[in-house]
């Protein structure tokens, strides 16, 4: 029962907040990664990779334009789904829920899950020089764990342990970020390398505001969902049927 | 919960066990969800996300 009214809740939830979130992506967040790709287009190629295997190193992608908006749609879709479940699984084990209370796990998990890591490994544009793929999944999973928890250290344990919790989450960024030997562009025109890095800055604001948005309904969204439709059905107690 | 009825007590147990089993299972669910479309490493997964993967900053190429 609490299953499925989750499921549901989520469903719901990820509707409106892909929604709102693709919105703004495809307004403020898009035209900045498709400027970013131009240049990575105008980089020479490297002939003697494509002659030997194009068509084994070429996967498919979806098509520029509507397809791959819709792609885009679809994933957003369904990262708010696990987010939306995954708030809602730390709120409903909780308590009872409420709007309020919905907003302010959805502001602790933008805390923990864009700006902690953020911290570290800033949103990058296409082309950018970084450091190597699993170290840095590696970090930003170590500094989610670590930062929700020490969160959530500092939110329910006795006023003794608080401290711990501030610990936790300096922990990764003591170990500090997985760093590439020479970050920024690798392109070789100092204009475009100019240019780049102004996108790369707005594209570091308009995510930060994006994500703040995807968060602020996600969170909303859930809270009020599952105290509308968990908290006011009781769950289902044989007791109660007996004494009917 | 009512705790202090006692007829409630012993069905309370059981109730807050599947309840907690249920929060787990949709929490995992999330999980799965949340690394297929934010860690997959197949060129499929990454390519069809790619935009997605970019504006909420999850490690990427």
């Amino acid at each position: 029962m609490y299953f499925r009214q989750l499921f549901l809740i989520s469903c719901l939830t990820a509707l409106v907040a892909s929604l709102g979130f693709s919105l703004y992506q495809w307004y403020l967040v898009n035209p900045i990664i498709f400027a970013a790709e131009l240049f990575e287009l105008a980089e020479p190629i490297d002939l003697t990779a494509t002659e030997h295997g194009l068509e084994q190193t070429e996967s498919w992608a979806p098509d520029d334009g509507i397809e791959r908006s819709l792609y885009t749609l679809l994933a957003n879709f369904l990262m708010s789904l696990a987010y939306s479940l995954l708030l809602g699984c730390a709120v409903v084990f909780r308590g009872p829920s409420s709007t309020l209370k919905g907003l302010t796990w959805g502001m602790a998990a933008y805390l923990s899950v864009f700006i902690a890591p953020g911290l570290g490994l800033a949103p990058e544009i296409p082309g950018m020089e970084a450091a190597d793929l699993s170290q840095r999944q590696n970090w930003w999973l170590l500094t989610v764990s670590l930062t929700s928890i020490g969160l959530a250290v500092l939110a329910f344990s006795p006023r003794y342990y608080k401290g711990a919790g501030l610990i936790l989450m300096l922990l990764p960024h003591l170990i500090g970020a997985p760093a590439p030997e020479i970050h920024g562009f690798s392109h070789s025109d100092p204009e475009a390398v100019a240019m780049l890095t102004g996108l790369w800055h707005q594209f570091i604001l308009q995510t930060s505001i994006a994500n703040a948005l995807l968060w602020f309904i996600i969170g909303c969204s859930t809270g009020f969902l599952c105290h509308k439709f968990i908290d006011a059905v009781p769950p289902l107690q044989p007791t109660k049927l007996n004494k009917a | 919960m009512n705790v202090n009825n006692p007829a409630s007590l012993e069905q309370s147990v059981p109730v807050a066990l599947t309840k907690n089993i249920q929060l787990l299972a949709a929490a995992a669910l999330g999980f799965v969800i949340l690394f297929g479309v934010g860690f997959a490493p197949m060129d499929l997964a990454h390519n069809a996300a790619h935009d997605t993967r970019h504006s909420v900053a999850f490690p990427c190429h």
